[in-house]
């Protein structure tokens, strides 16, 4: 997972979302920009 | 006096078991181990195995075996507290978990209250960490401000002037990331046509589906987890529809294509950056691999919570809760 560190709440610093698209039962990161 | 040799052998044997136990240090991961959301439990439960394995042939924590219980919540909340509090009775001190944030909420009250620490792997709504009542509770995974702000940007820019639904499961979970992605989406200048909530657990959801064929909808997102999802991805194909699906984390796990067949083709969903991928990772993917199992989702974060869990106890050199919680947040100082 890398370097995990938490905010005051307890919340994770370098959250990140991506998306992923479905292709024949497998499913993969896809860029979007 | 027989009886009463017996009955003191008996007390002392009680004992020793019990300093046995109290020896070990007792964690647990708790999750939908049964149930529709099973084989996200199942991810739990892996990583959270493999964990404590490794953890225990390197010689556990603090010169103490690691002794892992799970606890099975179904994703139903009133079961997630009572499974808190049946860890709590078992002497647990920190619990990896829950998986759905209708579950970890919750359950996080339990927590507090008994001074067990938690990291969830998987919960993603906001209230988990902003409404705490104490410093004990931690997550992994980012939060669905942040993953609704990513897929409601995505949508406005990308489907601008099509026909958009969202939808949701009334869930912490599927409602909070769907209120999220509309906030974000219409923010970005793009309001949807339709809002509907649907109940989970049910088979067919055709009514939904001919609401969103007679308002010619395009692109639908689904506030909600894989089964339901699934499902309603299918109907739509049966009903003729090609629509644009878009959901989120909980549909990262390969049986939503067991459910959709060819219908989930081209699917979208936000998750965090494939963990598998990370050099890191490497040893610990290869392991699962070999005993048959892909470790997807949030497995490698259910891994995770238990090597944070090792580290702040060892920098701590103590399971004091509050002295374990100051090592987690002091982990913010390492670069």
């Amino acid at each position: 997972m890398g370097k995990i560190a938490f905010d005051q709440k307890g919340d994770v610093t370098t959250p990140a979302y991506v998306f992923y698209k479905w292709n024949n039962g497998k499913y993969a990161e896809v860029t979007t920009n | 006096m027989k009886f009463k040799k017996t009955l003191l052998a008996a007390t002392a044997a009680l004992m020793l078991a019990s300093t046995a136990a109290y020896a070990d240090i007792v964690v647990a991961v708790a999750g939908p181990m049964t149930g529709q959301y099973a084989a996200l439990g199942e991810q739990m439960k892996r990583g959270a195995d493999q964990a404590v394995a490794d953890l225990n042939a390197a010689g556990g924590i603090l010169g103490e075996k690691i002794k892992l219980e799970v606890g099975d919540d179904a994703c139903d909340p009133k079961q997630a507290v009572a499974v808190a509090n049946q860890l709590a009775g078992a002497g647990v001190i920190f619990v990896s978990g829950h998986y759905c944030s209708s579950s970890s909420i919750p359950a996080s009250q339990v927590y507090s209250e008994e001074g067990i620490l938690q990291i969830s792997p998987a919960s993603t709504n906001p209230k988990l960490t902003d409404e705490a009542k104490g410093n004990n509770v931690f997550r992994i995974c980012g939060r669905d401000d942040q993953q609704g702000l990513v897929a409601g940007q995505y949508i406005a820019t990308t489907y601008k002037g099509k026909n958009v639904a969202v939808i949701h499961d009334k869930t912490a979970y599927g409602k909070g990331l769907a209120d999220e992605t509309q906030k974000a989406m219409n923010a970005a200048g793009l309001k949807e046509k339709l809002y509907e909530a649907y109940t989970p657990g049910e088979r067919d959801y055709s009514a939904l589906v001919s609401k969103l064929k007679q308002s010619n909808i395009d692109v639908l997102y689904i506030g909600g987890y894989h089964t339901e999802a699934g499902l309603i991805a299918r109907q739509l194909k049966d009903q003729g529809m090609n629509v644009q699906i878009i959901s989120g984390d909980a549909l990262v796990t390969e049986e939503y294509w067991t459910i959709t067949g060819p219908a989930g083709q081209g699917t979208l969903m936000t998750f965090g950056p494939e963990a598998r991928n990370k050099p890191g990772a490497k040893a610990v993917v290869d392991k699962f691999r070999a005993q048959g199992f892909e470790p997807e989702g949030y497995t490698l974060y259910t891994y995770a919570t238990l090597q944070v869990f090792k580290q702040a106890v060892e920098k701590a050199g103590s399971t004091d809760l509050d002295k374990v919680t100051a090592a987690i947040a002091a982990r913010n100082s390492t670069p």
